[in-house]
Formats: structure tokens, C-alpha cells, sequence
């Protein structure tokens, strides 16, 4: 295929892209001549270039085409539902032939009558809409080309049989390969390189020992951060590229499975790294058939619940704290818990006892677990579930995660949050063996410390495996020198060991190394084919040192080291923890006493001079950002401090602490402490009480807890006025 | 294109005839690689070992912003692996092939020869050493044995599966260690 060929191949599926788009809109605006406008144009420019080309079959299709829209713009026809969809298999027809071409030079002559088929069915179109004779079923039939799964991936529909296969083949075209990039952006980058020549000229003249060598590195620097962004700003895609293939597939699906649905995009221009617009496509695809498929209701039951009959789906894309996030969301039925838990139960991911306990959100998580989507569950759950799993493992892998969130009756919400780049990821430098790795800070749950003292107290053993009980769990430890059969570096674990808490693909496993150097934005550079085969590694990269790191692969990691997924089992246990202990803000009012309140009852830390104390019937006071707080001195600090300030004759600051009760906002009061101690998490002992106070342990020591409210301190400061 | 004389035909006959050799050393033995097919010479580095590959990786090194893979020449020779100096070359990558480096102990200087006087590998040669050379060339010192650097690649070396028989580091090292 040559250059020209090329061009016009890429720029075809470009206007044939955009016509999808508008042959959509048409079907509801049918009175914007701008869309067919549009449509027209990319159709007719086909045309004109096939001529000189010399693809005579492509130029015969797109003249049936052009013909038929030519009628449409003139008015002579008017636009219904067949012309839309007779339309649009033009364009797949259109497409497979292009497909033919970039794939074997020639566009072929073998399926040429099925073109016959289509040409013939846009000119009956043509000629015969006005006495409204619907397209008999047998014209119907797709083109159907070798090569080209386009039309055959519109039909299936309602049978989703893994449209990840359909959607890679097709991605194999010109457009993927290619980018449009904006000439500023293309001049700015031209621009900054010269800039880092010069610098690098000048570097190099005046040498290390130059005065000015520290500014010439900060400049490097900073010119070499604008590059890096503006490289990434060329790569950056609008999401609405992906957007774009949507309405068709929607109105196709939506058809097939009876269904009324109204697409609405949001956030089109955010914009996307390149390969990861590719890694969350077929994930998206997906999560959108579902949504037609088994979220949106048929037009009758909505009608019933009281919902207008046509569904609507929301994409919306939106920048969140460093990452993309898209949101698919429709208003139909939502996920039915109860049947997803007895799927569940029935499938053996869950004990009854445990589906019991389990919180809406808790058993919503269920419909990730790899097992609870199999073809039977599309059946006779009437709720999503399509290989879920597989959706969360593909955004996973980009670093991405997957929530979904549902109403019973007013709709789903599937969220994929994806990091804004592939190519610089956050992560952590270890050592182990001697040698460098990273771990993708995405995977790193917790760090633990085991210094070496300690190690044969916190480490338990069954049979030959290693486990570490942290908060109760075991977790199985695995030692990266073992694992990948290097001497162990006597130095560095004479100091003891870090323990890496990491979890990917569901599994959660410690992994021991022996020191942690410094968290990093690491650049991925690819390996060879030959190391990628250990499977061990998904990269490498160039430290700031200069040296080079392995980047771990956690998920393969844990998979070589026979470390299994753990179910959904691990958040439940999270909950009851939480739930068992509270945290504490500690501090010391009397002397030789640890007194805690609760740490969510505490608002603020104050240092407050004792001159802003004012007294009222003898109790103290705070004027504090227009209220007056009453005050409390169990310990007596304000004497003590008093007395000693009297001496000094400075003047002094109190600790106090603003407080109030989590029940009834707005209701403060102020504590005065002599210190605080520490944040803590700790357990309330049931029964006991001191002084009105509950005891609590909080790091082995026995503390007490302010439990009364704010609002009770205030009634009898009431009370005294 | 015959138009020049006698003599002009014979400076061309030697122009295609003279080839340039960047000799190498591993071990005591020397050998040469066409100096067309090698990029650069990095001089000595600091080597990334990479556990659990095949044990002729002799690690990556970082070469213009990408990691390059390289081939340790002692180890494909059988060679004991040695902690002195070592010499990383980049090769020439052609076609877009991949690009990788081969460490071998010195690199010497470019030496010309005549390509009619290689001398076939010995019949005798063991199947490594028929995969690894690509015959010789009598030099006063002794032979000078020429490598081709398409069957270097690391790919090409591990689908021959000669060199396979261990990886650097396994699972059968340090059982426990405590």
C-alpha cells in the first residue's frame, strides 16, 4: 500500500468517524442541514478520491450513497428510521472496503455482489420511502466481508461474546497508528528541544567546575519538565474520540434488545493519554452494553415504575484529583442485591452467613469477583455482571480501578477511574538482594517495619510458609531475594526487614525486602522480548541516580509465589475492625492521668494566651470565632498555670481543645489540657466508669474517656446563667 | 559502469574485498565483529543484573533513554564469569530488529583484512560454536574468529535453546537463610 493510499485510507475512516456521529444526531435533529452537511461531505470526498485512485468498487458504493443523500439534502426524501439505518450500513460497507484495502492492497472482488445487495437497497431507499414500503427483512442482511468484523459486531447485540476480540482486530487501523497533533503544540515542542540544545551547548562549554553550572542545571531541569509535559499534552486525546462510536452501537444494541435509549455525553474534550484511550475501550464497550443490555428496562416496564419510556445513558468524563474519571450511568433498574447475593451463595464466593452480614455496597463488590459472571449468570441474573471481572482486571492494569454503585429502581453508576498517563507512574524504590526494584505505589497498600530483633516474635509459621499477623490477619509473606533466587545481601538484612503490603488482581501478600530507598515518578521504559518472557518484570527504568530498576510486576509476582485471591472476605473483616475500635485524641489534664476524647468529637488544637480567658460566676471562658465557649478544667491547668505565670510574668498559653458532639453540631465547648499526647487507636471497656468518664484502652495503658456531650456541659453552663 | 581503466577496476575489487574488523577479547580468546555492524562502544558499565534470565543476559544497561539488553560473550562461550573490567558494545540494530549490547571482557582496535582469506569453521566445531562463529582469519598472533551479530540477538539465542541449560539466579538458591 502506498503513501497515498495511506492518506486517503486514514482520512476515509476520519470522515466516515465523524459521519457515524452525525448519522446518529440526524435521527434526532432531522432538520439540521449542518449534519448532513457533514455526512454528505465525507461521503462525496470518498468518492472523489476513489475516482483517481482507481477503487472502482469503492467509488460505485459511495456514488449509491451520495446519490441517496444528495435526494435527502434536496428535500425530496425525509429522514426515518430505515434511511438511518440504510445509511449507516453504507458506511460499514464503506468500511470493509477500506479495511480490504489497508490489509491487502486491492479492494478485492470476491463479496462484490454483496455490494450489489446494498447498492440496490439505497436505491430502493431512494425511490420508495415516499410510498412508505418498509425494507423487506431480506434486505436486511449485513455486508458481511472477510476481514472486517464491523458489521457482524453491530448485529450481535444481544449476545456479547467477547467483543474485547472484535474491537482489538479493528484497532489494528491507519487512524490508531497515526495522531493529530496541533501545530502550537508541534512548534512548542520544536521550540523547547532547541532550548535544550543550547543548554546543552553551554553546558558543555563551561564544564563542571563553571560558576554558573548550578543555573545551567536548573534550567536543563526546567526545560526538560516543559518538554515532558508538552509531549504528554500531544499525546493527550479527547475522550470524546471514544465517545464518538457510542450513539451507533447504542441505537444498534437498543433495537436489537427492544429497548428506547437516549445517549447523553458530558466532558468530551477531557482529555486522555493515547494508549490509555485504548486500554479502557474495550472495558467502556462493555460497561455501556450492559448498561443497554441489562440496566435499562424494556420501554413497558418503565412505563409501569413510572419512568418515562426511553432510558436515558450518561458517559460523562471528568478530572478528579489526578486521574480521569469516566462515569457510565443509566436510570433503568438498577442491580437487583438479593439476587446477586444468591448467585453468590450459589456459586460458593460467599457462606450464607457471610451474605447475610454483608452491606449493600460490600455485596455489590460481589459482582467483580472473577466466577460470578459466567454466560449462565447473563441469564438468569437479570442484573449486570458480563465479565465484570474482566472489565476490572483490563483497568486495573493501566492503574486504573473500577467502582460501581446502584439504586434499586433508579439506576446504576459504573465509574472507571484511570491515571491521567501510562508512562510515568508513581512508585516505590526497595532493595532486596542487593538490587533495585520498584513497585507501583497504585499496588502498595502499607509499609511495615520488622526490625531484626523482632522478627521471629511477628512472624508465624505454617509448615514451610512464612505469615504475618498484621491487625489480626495473616498475611503470607514473600521474600523477593528467594524468590528470585538471589544471595541474600548480608549488610542490608542484618538491619531487619521491610515488610511491602501490596495487592493486585485480589491477592494480598507481604512482600520482604530489605530496605525501602526513595518513592519515585519512574519513566517505564520497555524490556527486551527475552526478559519479558520471565514474566517476572513490566519494565524498567532510569533512576534519578542513574542506575537502573526492575519494575515488579505485583500481580505476577503473587502468582509465582502460589499466593492465592482472597475474596471479598478481607473488606467485611475491615468493617468489624473499624467498628471494634475508635481512635483517640490523648492528652494529660490532671497530672499522671491519660485522658482521651474521641478523636471526631475534637475540632481544633488551640494555643490560647491566658489573657484571652475571661471568667463568668467563676467559670472560665473563650470568645472563639464569635461564640462563647464554656470551658472545662478538670485538672485545674488554669491555677497551676496561674500561679506559675505569676512568677514568671510572661505571658502564658493554654492548650485547649475545641470540641463538639458529633450529634448536635454547632453546640462547642473548649477543654483545657496540660498536653496532648498522641492519636491512638483504642477499645472502649464496657461497664466501668470514673467521674462519669468511660475507660478505654489505648495502647496497653488505661486512659479516660471523655463520653459526655457537649450539649450536657452547655445546659449547666446555662443553668449558672 | 566499466569505463575505468585496469587498475581502477582492481582498487574496487579491494575496496569490496578489504573488511574492517573491531577485534574483541573474552578470555584469552580474540575475536573480530565487521565494524559496520556495531553502533557504538560504551566502554565499561555498570551492569542491571535481571534475576531469572537466561544465564547468557549478562543484565541492561541504560543507553539513550532506553534499556538496552545485553548478551555476556563469556557466558555463551562457557566461560567462568570474572569481576574485572568488562566492555559493553551496542549493536548496529538492522531492519528494526532490536537493539542490544554485548559485553565481552576488551575491545582492541579495528584491524583490515582481506575477506578471501577466512578460513570456514573446522568441521569438527561443536554446535555452539558452529551457531556462534562464522569462521576465521589468520592474524600473526594466532586466529581471529568473526562473530555475527545477527546471531547474538538474545531472541535468536534463546529460540535455539542451546544456551538454555540455566538462568541467572533460580529457584534453587538460599533455602533459608536464617
Amino acid at each position: 500500500v502506498d503513501d497515498l493510499t495511506k492518506e486517503f485510507i486514514a482520512e476515509s475512516q476520519e470522515g466516515l468517524d465523524r459521519m457515524e456521529r452525525c448519522l446518529t444526531e440526524l435521527e434526532t435533529r432531522p432538520e439540521d442541514a449542518g449534519l448532513l452537511a457533514e455526512i454528505f461531505r465525507a461521503v462525496h470526498t470518498i468518492k472523489g478520491t476513489t475516482g483517481f485512485l482507481g477503487f472502482d468498487r469503492l467509488e460505485k458504493l459511495a456514488h449509491a450513497g451520495e446519490h441517496l443523500l444528495g435526494s435527502l439534502r434536496d428535500g425530496k426524501l425525509e429522514v426515518s428510521s430505515e434511511l438511518i439505518s440504510g445509511l449507516l450500513r453504507l458506511m460499514d460497507g464503506l468500511r470493509a472496503i477500506l479495511a480490504l484495502i489497508e490489509e491487502t492492497g486491492s479492494e478485492g472482488t470476491r463479496a462484490s455482489d454483496e455490494d450489489g445487495e446494498l447498492i440496490a437497497e439505497l436505491a430502493m431507499l431512494n425511490g420508495q420511502t415516499e410510498t412508505a414500503i418498509a425494507v423487506p427483512a431480506a434486505v436486511n442482511s449485513e455486508v458481511a466481508l472477510v476481514g472486517a468484523g464491523h458489521a457482524a459486531d453491530a448485529a450481535d447485540g444481544p449476545a456479547p461474546v467477547n467483543p474485547g476480540v472484535a474491537a482489538s482486530e479493528r484497532s489494528m487501523g491507519a487512524s490508531d497508528k497515526t495522531l493529530r497533533i496541533d501545530v502550537d503544540v508541534l512548534n512548542r515542542m520544536m521550540n523547547l528541544v532547541g532550548e535544550l540544545v543550547l543548554t546543552r551547548n553551554q553546558m558543555l562549554q563551561s564544564g563542571m567546575a563553571a560558576t554558573n553550572f548550578p543555573e545551567l542545571a536548573r534550567r536543563l531541569d526546567s526545560v526538560t519538565a516543559d518538554l515532558r509535559e508538552t509531549v504528554m499534552q500531544a499525546r493527550m486525546q479527547p475522550v470524546g474520540n471514544l465517545f464518538g462510536k457510542f450513539p451507533r452501537m447504542v441505537r444498534d444494541l437498543a433495537r436489537t434488545c427492544g429497548r428506547e435509549v437516549r445517549v447523553e455525553f458530558s466532558g468530551q474534550e477531557t482529555g486522555l493519554d493515547k494508549s490509555l484511550l485504548e486500554a479502557i475501550k474495550d472495558p467502556l464497550t462493555h460497561a455501556v452494553r450492559n448498561a443497554v443490555d441489562h440496566g435499562i428496562e424494556a420501554p413497558t416496564d418503565r412505563v409501569l415504575a413510572g419512568k418515562p419510556a426511553e432510558g436515558c445513558l450518561r458517559l460523562r468524563a471528568f478530572h478528579q484529583s489526578g486521574s480521569v474519571v469516566i462515569e457510565v450511568a443509566d436510570d433503568g433498574a438498577g442491580i437487583p442485591i438479593e439476587r446477586v447475593l444468591e448467585k453468590a451463595i450459589e456459586r460458593n464466593l460467599v457462606t450464607v452467613e457471610e451474605a447475610a452480614g454483608m452491606s449493600e455496597r460490600e455485596a455489590l463488590q460481589l459482582i467483580f469477583l472473577p466466577g460470578f459472571s459466567t454466560a449462565a449468570a447473563v441469564t438468569t441474573v437479570s442484573g449486570r455482571g458480563v465479565g465484570m471481572d474482566v472489565v476490572r482486571a483490563n483497568v486495573e492494569k493501566v492503574g486504573g480501578s473500577v467502582e460501581v454503585e446502584s439504586r434499586q429502581g433508579e439506576g446504576t453508576t459504573l465509574r472507571l477511574r484511570v491515571p491521567l498517563t501510562l508512562a510515568i507512574v508513581p512508585s516505590l524504590v526497595v532493595r532486596s538482594g542487593g538490587q533495585n526494584f520498584a513497585l507501583p505505589q497504585s499496588a502498595l497498600v502499607e509499609l511495615v517495619d520488622i526490625p531484626e530483633r523482632e522478627f521471629s516474635q511477628v512472624v508465624q509459621r505454617i509448615g514451610s510458609s512464612e505469615l504475618y499477623r498484621l491487625r489480626e490477619r495473616l498475611l503470607p509473606m514473600v521474600w523477593l531475594d528467594r524468590l528470585l533466587g538471589m544471595a541474600a545481601d548480608a549488610a542490608d538484612s542484618a538491619k531487619g526487614h521491610y515488610l511491602a503490603v501490596l495487592e493486585a488482581e485480589g491477592c494480598r501478600y507481604g512482600l520482604v525486602v530489605d530496605d525501602l530507598m526513595s518513592p519515585e515518578e519512574i519513566v517505564v521504559k520497555p524490556l527486551s522480548p527475552v526478559l519479558r518472557e520471565i514474566g517476572l518484570f513490566s519494565g524498567a527504568t532510569v533512576l534519578g541516580n542513574g542506575t537502573l530498576a526492575l519494575i515488579l510486576d505485583v500481580g505476577a509476582t503473587a502468582a509465582r509465589a502460589g499466593v492465592k485471591p482472597v475474596e471479598a472476605e478481607i473488606e467485611t473483616e475491615e468493617q468489624h475492625d473499624v467498628a471494634a475500635s475508635e481512635s483517640f485524641l490523648i492528652f494529660e489534664d490532671r497530672l499522671r492521668e491519660r485522658t482521651a476524647l474521641p478523636l471526631e468529637m475534637v475540632e481544633r488544637i488551640e494555643s490560647v494566651p491566658m489573657s484571652r480567658i475571661e471568667y463568668a460566676g467563676g467559670r472560665p471562658l473563650l470568645q472563639y470565632r464569635g461564640e462563647l465557649l464554656p470551658l472545662k478544667d478538670r485538672g485545674g491547668v488554669l491555677a497551676d498555670l496561674e500561679a506559675e505565670g505569676g512568677e514568671n510574668g510572661g505571658e502564658m498559653l493554654v492548650t485547649v481543645l475545641i470540641y463538639g458532639d458529633t450529634d448536635r453540631r454547632g453546640q462547642r465547648s473548649g477543654m483545657v489540657v496540660r498536653r496532648v499526647l498522641d492519636v491512638s487507636d483504642g477499645t472502649l471497656l464496657g461497664g466501668d466508669t470514673i467521674d462519669g468518664m468511660d475507660l478505654a484502652l489505648v495502647k496497653e495503658r488505661v486512659t479516660m474517656v471523655h463520653r459526655e456531650s457537649g450539649a450536657q456541659s452547655a445546659s449547666t453552663w446555662q443553668e449558672v446563667a | 559502469v566499466k569505463i575505468a581503466g585496469g587498475e581502477k577496476v582492481d582498487e574496487l575489487l579491494d575496496e569490496n574485498d578489504a573488511i574492517s574488523l573491531c577485534s574483541l577479547v573474552a578470555g584469552i580468546e580474540s575475536f573480530g565483529i565487521d565494524t559496520r555492524k556495531i553502533r557504538e562502544v560504551l566502554g565499561e558499565r555498570e551492569l542491571q543484573r535481571v534475576p531469572m534470565s537466561p544465564s547468557f543476559i549478562a543484565g541492561v544497561v541504560p543507553y539513550r533513554g532506553e534499556v538496552l539488553t545485553t548478551v555476556n560473550l563469556r557466558a555463551l562461550l562457557g566461560m567462568e564469569e570474572h569481576s574485572g573490567r568488562c566492555c559493553v558494545l551496542v549493536m548496529e540494530d538492522d531492519e528494526g530488529a532490536e537493539r542490544f549490547g554485548l559485553v565481552v571482557d576488551a575491545v582492541g582496535g579495528v584491524v583490515t583484512v582481506s575477506r578471501r582469506t577466512l578460513e570456514p569453521n573446522p568441521c569438527t566445531l561443536e554446535a555452539r560454536g558452529r551457531w556462534l562463529f562464522d569462521g576465521a582469519y589468520k592474524m600473526e598472533a594466532g586466529l581471529m574468529v568473526q562473530l555475527d551479530p545477527q546471531k547474538l540477538r538474545p531472541t535468536r539465542l534463546s529460540e535455539t535453546r542451546l544456551f538454555r541449560h540455566s538462568t541467572n539466579g533460580g529457584t534453587d538458591a538460599s533455602s533459608d537463610r536464617r
